[in-house]
Order: C-alpha cells, then sequence, then structure tokens
C-alpha cells in the first residue's frame, strides 16, 4: 500500500469515527429531546396561559420585524403580529433601504402618516429617513432607513422599542396566533433568569394562509422544500430542545427570538460585519454573561411555532447554506476564547466545538470521507464489508435521526394531520440520506470557499409570497374590500434563517 | 462481516420500529385529536346552558369519555365566570366526584400528576382543597408549587396570603406567579400586604407596593406614600407606579421630586404616575424633562402630558428645543 493509499485509508477511518461520534452526539441530543417533549406535553395542560394573558405583570414585548424587499409578504405578516394573542405588544417593522414598494405597501394597507419618532442613541446605525406611525394600529410603527443590513435593520428598531422584551421576526414570517405568548411564558415565569428564548420556525411553503394566518398545515409541494421541512424538525425539535435541556443554546434563530431589550442594548446590539447575526448575539449574551458570573438562562421552547417561507430552487438554497456556513465561522471566530474554555461552561466545553467539528467542518469529514471511502473501495483498497458498514453508519443513523424527529412531532406537536403527509415525510427521511445531505455538504463547502475569497453579503433572495386565496395585497384588490376582510386586530391593542443548523442545529 | 451485519440489522430494527410507532401514533393521535374536537363541538352548547343558561340547565348523562370534556370545558369556563355559574360548576364538579379525584392525583407519586390536580383543582373552584393547596406550596417539585400557587389565587383563598408571601419571599414560587395569585385574591390581601410593606427584603417591599398600588383604593396610597424615599431604587420605582395607578393626588408634590431622582427608572415611574394625576403643577414639572435627552423619562414625561394636557404637547412641539420626544407625543395626539 503506497503512502497516499494509507494515507486515504486513514482519513477514510477519520471519517468513520466522525460519523460514528456525530451520530452518538445526536442520539443523546434526541433522547434528551424525547424527555423534554414529554414533560412539555404533560406541562400544557397547567401552563397558565389565560392568566399570563389577563396578569397586568406581563411585560410588554417590542416585535422588530427587519425588511429588505418584501412587499410579497410584508402586508400579510404584520398584519399577523398585529393579531397575536397578547397583552401588550408593538410591531416595528424596519425597511432596510428596501427599493420594492414595501413601505408603499405597508402604508396603503396599514393607513401610514409619517411623524416623528424618538430613538435612543445607543446604537449606531444607517440614516433614518423617515418614521411612520399608523392610524388604525397605534402599536404599528414603520421605520424607513438607507440600507444597512439586516443586523442594522434591528438595532435601528432596537433604538425606538419601548418595551422590555423584544422579539425579532423574519418578515416573511407567520406567527401562530398564540406563540408570543408562549415563547414568553418561560420568561414571565423567571424573568431574573431567562435572558433569551427562542421558538420553532416551520415551512409555510404549502401551507394555507389567510389573512395573514396559517390556517391550514400542508407539506409543500415542491420536493426541495419538503426536505427542508424534515430539516427543520429535526433541528429545532431535536437539536435545539436537546442543547437547550443541557443549558447549551448555541444559537436563536433569527426567524423567531425573544430577548431581554436592555441586555442586547449592553452588549452593543447586533453585529453588523456577519451574515449570522443571530448565531453571533447569542455567543455574546453568553459570553457577556458567563464572563460576569451572573446566572442565566437562553431557553428553546418548542410549542410554539413561527411559519417561514423557505427556498425551492437549488440556487436559493445553496445561497442560503453557503451563506449559513459563513455565519457560522465569524460568530464562531468572533467568539473563539469560548471554545473548549471551561469557563463558559457546557456552551464552551460542548456546544461550541460541536459546531465546529459537526458543523463547519462536516464537508472535510462527512462528505470528503464518504467520497473517499467510496472511491479506494471502488479501486479495492476497502473490504467490502468496511464499505457496507460505512453506509450503514453514516447513512442508516442519519435516517434512524430523521424518524425520531418525525416520531416526536407526531407525540409532541401533531401539526401534520393527514396520514398520507406523515407517510410523506417518513419516505423523505429515509431518501434524504442518498443525495440531499451529500449535496448540503457540498453547498457548505463552498461557503468555506467564499469565506476565503472574502465573499461578503447576503446575495438576492426571492420571495414567492404566501399561498392564500385572497391575500389582500395592495394593489391586488379594491383597498375598501381589502380593508372590509381584516380582521381587525384590536386597536387598542397596546401603547405602543431559521438557522435549522442544518442537518444538526446550528450555527449556520 | 459480522459487526456489519450486527450494525445493519439493528438499524433496520431500529428504524422499522420507528416508522410502526409513527404509524400508529399518526392513525391514533389523529383519530384521539379528531374525536376529542368532535365532542368538545357537541358538548360546549351543553356545558354553557348548565353554566351560563337562563334557566341554568341539568348536565346531560354522560358517557365516561364524554364526562372528561365535559369537566375540561367547565374547568376552561371557571376561569372567566364568577358568581353563580361559579358555584354551579363546583357544585357539579362536587356532585361527580371530581374534586375527591383531584384531591387524590394531588398525592401522586408522579409530579406532572400534582401540578396538573393542583391547578385543575383550582379551575373546578374547590374552596375545600385550600389546605392541601397549601401544603403543596412547600412540594418539591416547582411546577405543583406553582400550580397550587395559582390555585389559591384562583379560590380566592385570603387566608393563604401569608404563605403565599412566604412561598414567595423564600423564592419557592415565580414572582410572577405569587403576584398574580395575590391579585386574584383581591382587595382581601391589601390588608396583610400592608403589614409587609416594611419588610427588610428590598424586593418583598417592592412587591407588596406593587401589589397594593394593584388592589388598594385611593384610601391604601398613604400606607405606601413613604415608600417614595426607600433607598432600594426598585421600591421606589414601584411606589410611585402604584401611586400612579392609585391617583394619589396628595403625593404629587412628592412625585414632582420624584422626577429629579438620581435613578432614571424612579424619574419614568415618576413621569407616568403624574400623567395620570395630571395637573398644573406636574405639567410644568414634566416639560422640562419631556426636553432632556435620557431616553426612558424624557419620552414618559412626554406621554404623560400628553395624556394631562395633549393641546399644551401640540404647542410645545412647535418650539425649536422641544426634542425628539414631545414631537413624537404631539404626533401621536394628532393620530
Amino acid at each position: 500500500m503506497s503512502t497516499l493509499e494509507s494515507a486515504l485509508v486513514f482519513y477514510s477511518h477519520a471519517a468513520f469515527v466522525y460519523y460514528v461520534a456525530f451520530n452518538a452526539i445526536y442520539l443523546v441530543l434526541m433522547v434528551l429531546a424525547s424527555l423534554e417533549t414529554g414533560e412539555e406535553v404533560h406541562r400544557r395542560t397547567y401552563l397558565g396561559l389565560d392568566e399570563a394573558f389577563r396578569s397586568p405583570l406581563t411585560p410588554g414585548i417590542s416585535v422588530l420585524v427587519p425588511a429588505f424587499n418584501e412587499a410579497a409578504v410584508i402586508v400579510p405578516s404584520v398584519r399577523s403580529l398585529l393579531s397575536l394573542h397578547y397583552p401588550r405588544h408593538e410591531v416595528i417593522v424596519v425597511s432596510d433601504g428596501s427599493t420594492d414598494g414595501t413601505v408603499a405597501a405597508l402604508a396603503q394597507a396599514f393607513d401610514l402618516v409619517a411623524t416623528p419618532v424618538a430613538a435612543r442613541d445607543t446604537l449606531a446605525t444607517a440614516a433614518v429617513r423617515a418614521t411612520y406611525l399608523s392610524r388604525r394600529y397605534h402599536n404599528l410603527v414603520v421605520v424607513d432607513k438607507d440600507n444597512g443590513g439586516r443586523s442594522d435593520a434591528l438595532n435601528a428598531a432596537l433604538c425606538i422599542a419601548r418595551h422590555p422584551y423584544v422579539c425579532v421576526i423574519d418578515a416573511d414570517s407567520l406567527l401562530e396566533e398564540d406563540s408570543l405568548l408562549k415563547v414568553a411564558k418561560p420568561v414571565l415565569d423567571a424573568p431574573d433568569l431567562l435572558v433569551a428564548t427562542g421558538g420553532t420556525i416551520r415551512v409555510a411553503n404549502g401551507c394555507r394562509v389567510d389573512h395573514g394566518r396559517v390556517v391550514e398545515v400542508r407539506l409543500p409541494t415542491n420536493r426541495l422544500a419538503k426536505m427542508q421541512v424534515l430539516e427543520y424538525l429535526r433541528a429545532f425539535l431535536d437539536s435545539r430542545t436537546g442543547w437547550s435541556r443541557l443549558n447549551a443554546l448555541g444559537i436563536i434563530s433569527g426567524a423567531f427570538g425573544l430577548f431581554h431589550r436592555p441586555l442586547v442594548e449592553l452588549v452593543g446590539g447586533y453585529w453588523t460585519e456577519t451574515v449570522g447575526e443571530d448565531f453571533e448575539l447569542t455567543l455574546r449574551l453568553h459570553r457577556h454573561l458567563r464572563e460576569r458570573d451572573e446566572p442565566y438562562r437562553i431557553a428553546f421552547v418548542a410549542d410554539p411555532a413561527c411559519w417561514t417561507e423557505v427556498p425551492e430552487s437549488f440556487g436559493a438554497l445553496a445561497r442560503q447554506r453557503r451563506r449559513w456556513q459563513r455565519g457560522a465561522w465569524e460568530g464562531m471566530w468572533r467568539h473563539r476564547r469560548m471554545m473548549f474554555n471551561p469557563r463558559f461552561g457546557a456552551v464552551g466545553l460542548l456546544a461550541m466545538p460541536y459546531f465546529l467539528v459537526f458543523e463547519f467542518l462536516s464537508p472535510v469529514f462527512a462528505l470528503g470521507g464518504l467520497i473517499v471511502t467510496a472511491l479506494l473501495f471502488a479501486l479495492g483498497v476497502l473490504t467490502a464489508t468496511y464499505f457496507i458498514g460505512f453506509i450503514a453508519v453514516s447513512i442508516g443513523l442519519g435516517i434512524l435521526l430523521s424518524l425520531a424527529a418525525v416520531t416526536i412531532e407526531e407525540f409532541g406537536y401533531q401539526r401534520y394531520r393527514r396520514r398520507g403527509e406523515v407517510a410523506q415525510l417518513v419516505g423523505y427521511a429515509i431518501v434524504e440520506g442518498f443525495g440531499f445531505h451529500q449535496l448540503h455538504n457540498v453547498w457548505r463547502l463552498m461557503g468555506c470557499v467564499d469565506l476565503l475569497r472574502g465573499t461578503t453579503g447576503w446575495g438576492a433572495q426571492q420571495r414567492r409570497g404566501f399561498e392564500t386565496e385572497a391575500e389582500p395585497v395592495p394593489g391586488a384588490l379594491d383597498p375598501a374590500l381589502t380593508r372590509s376582510r381584516d380582521p381587525e386586530p384590536a386597536p387598542d391593542a397596546g401603547p405602543g434563517g431559521p438557522r435549522p443548523a442544518p442537518r444538526a442545529g446550528g450555527g449556520g | 462481516m459480522n459487526w456489519v451485519v450486527l450494525v445493519g440489522a439493528a438499524l433496520l430494527v431500529a428504524n422499522t420500529a420507528l416508522v410502526a410507532v409513527i404509524a400508529a401514533q399518526s392513525w391514533y393521535g389523529v383519530r384521539r385529536l379528531r374525536g376529542h374536537d368532535e365532542l368538545v363541538a357537541r358538548l360546549r352548547r351543553p356545558a354553557v346552558e348548565m353554566v351560563d343558561g337562563d334557566p341554568p340547565a341539568e348536565p346531560p348523562p354522560l358517557a365516561r369519555n364524554e364526562a372528561r370534556v365535559f369537566a375540561e370545558l367547565l374547568a376552561r369556563y371557571s376561569r372567566q365566570v364568577r358568581g353563580g355559574p361559579q358555584e354551579r360548576i363546583v357544585a357539579y364538579c362536587e356532585a361527580h366526584g371530581l374534586v375527591d379525584q383531584e384531591l387524590r392525583r394531588l398525592e401522586s407519586r408522579r409530579a406532572w400528576r400534582r401540578a396538573r390536580a393542583a391547578f385543575t383543582l383550582g379551575d373546578f373552584g374547590a374552596r375545600r382543597a385550600v389546605p392541601a393547596l397549601v401544603r403543596h406550596l412547600d412540594d418539591r417539585s416547582a411546577e405543583v408549587r406553582a400550580a397550587a400557587c395559582r390555585s389559591l389565587g384562583n379560590l380566592g383563598a385570603v387566608d393563604a396570603v401569608p404563605a403565599v408571601i412566604d412561598a414567595r419571599v423564600a423564592a419557592r414560587v415565580p414572582g410572577a406567579v405569587a403576584k398574580l395569585a395575590l391579585l386574584d385574591i383581591g382587595p382581601a390581601a391589601v390588608a396583610v400586604l400592608i403589614t409587609l410593606a416594611d419588610d427588610e427584603e428590598p424586593l418583598v417591599r417592592a412587591a407588596v407596593v406593587q401589589l397594593v398600588g394593584l388592589l388598594g383604593g385611593a384610601a391604601d396610597a398613604a400606607a405606601i406614600q413613604g415608600r417614595l424615599s426607600d433607598p432600594a431604587a426598585p421600591v421606589r420605582v414601584a411606589t410611585a407606579t402604584a401611586l400612579g395607578r392609585l391617583g394619589a393626588r396628595e403625593a404629587r408634590d412628592d412625585l414632582v421630586t420624584a422626577l429629579a431622582d438620581r435613578v432614571p427608572g424612579v424619574r419614568t415611574a415618576a413621569a407616568e404616575a403624574l400623567g395620570g394625576i395630571g395637573g398644573r403643577q406636574a405639567v410644568d414639572a414634566l416639560l422640562p424633562l419631556a426636553r432632556t435627552d435620557e431616553f426612558e423619562p424624557a419620552r414618559a414625561a412626554a406621554e404623560a402630558v400628553a395624556r394631562a394636557d395633549p393641546a399644551l404637547v401640540v404647542r410645545a412641539a412647535e418650539a425649536p428645543d422641544a426634542g425628539p420626544h414631545l414631537r413624537e407625543a404631539a404626533g401621536r395626539v394628532a393620530l
């Protein structure tokens, strides 16, 4: 055997160990997630959401919605947010230099009037062009500002938020009616301990949406989107629930997360130099609080759901995953001091090494290992026994983990009630190991290349809009008719990506 | 080859087993959910007619699974009704042995079962469960303690006020749960709370003052007004807020003084309170604060001026030195 062959065989063995370790960790997370889900199902019967809703002590929440060219989805999204079941909340939409009429769509739908709104000077942002208040909903604020990126838009929203907690939502996302209350409940119960919580992101493609609300949960018709349904289930219901149980949640998704506003301002708001701002902020909160030895928790709550539109083309999905890979690296590099550092507890010793080895480096071991092993087998260097064993571990265990996620979904949440759809999820759990995972690792590899080439920015994103029978997009319907069909969230309601860690939780 | 066969077989068995479990749960779970939804739809009307009918209807004869759903509905309605309708729910639960059943479950070894029972006893309005619930404020499970505390509030258990406060002080129940329970117990708790306004623990004093503000009447303001000069800032914040809620005009001077407190949170709370109390002196003191650039107090002061005198805030916003907060407040008034 030549030196090269020996090296490749060693590499294949290393990849085998990598797969075993990765799947073993994921199995542990799955067991923890199963325990948590079982407890949560019981807890629902004595959660006390009604009490939290009517309590005058329940703190207000500012819902922050950064939007860049979201005209296709912004109106139903804001409508859904305004009618959330929460006693005191405001909605702040920040149009980050949109050029597609996002602000005009909002102005028409919500009767906006240009009004000065005072802003804190704690976080620097790109110039604000104008602020608008709604004549119909006095808890709606719209900010029109120069383009500065998602983080910059969020910082602008933080500067005018009036409530002690902020909930960050993507503009292409829809919250279930009581999602805000559910994601806030742990914070209401332990405000001195909980500094942030995140909820589950679910795939909205295929669902029937009516007036900004998911009224019928369906699987997408697009196959790529179906794969992502499964991916999100695994990432959120298995991975994040498990990490949260270990008090080592490394990321709260930018699409649906609740934060203590003064703390976020204290740590400097969102970092504008990254495309993984949610991951970075979560790490920064851990770092800030651990360095000061302050008791705290960052928790994941699986039941509240945020429905979001996922990419349906390979190109768009590839761009998203490459961006996540860059974001993961930027966050980890900035907080490299935490890595393997016992001072940062389970986050430094478990979560961050996991992100580095099993998320960021997965193209090296998972993809490279598979290719090299197949090549060595084809050349007759490796035995059939070893090759079959490698495939069993790399793909068979992956199927097991995906099926486990579907099982947790069925026992804990059961959002998909059609048996045919559950059967499809099972089918996709089996087939996704043959090609999709590998393709995903190719995109991650391309993300690494982007990093080496110094690529920055988010790249183009396309919005298809929610599938709905009669979505009142301004211009598409007579405005008077549109208004008459509104569910009218109470005007006096108050004073005022997803990062499903592809294949696992995180970073990106 | 042996290890490959073993691994492969184990994975095949595990995956097949999971597929079977998913199929069974999908079939059974959906059937159960649909059945439950159908029962809820069918029993909602008889339940409402029994609770709130005119005259109240007799409960229908029910099979075992129907009785369970009927009890669930009654528990849910119990959170929304008081007086006669609630008494009918209590009478039904007592007559059908539901209270005894939950009291037995309260002694279960499983924490979730105890927590659910503690919660349900509150929903059933079972006054005779109060001693058991007070005992479970010391339960080893935090969830049971919280559920017991919440139910004591639901039951309006005035005699449980000291126990609830003790549980809160000892951090055995979350502050929000204890405070809400005391709020639910209502004004009857105020007399007990006022005796704790001088507690040596600042967080207890703050919570007490906050609750007096929410539960008390104008006559209770005098008992807490002195706390505006408390050494602990959270107590001063809570006192200012409480005085505002109580509409304590006699505290106006002290609140104006509090507008100069060194802690921004106290200034903010005092401004909000003065907005509710109003008066020329208050507005004169609030305007300069509204023009400052200290965000929270200035915003609160501008909004307070807008509440007290909307026309004035519009005029004040036109001044060159008005500042962003008065301009925003004026903009909101204009809307």
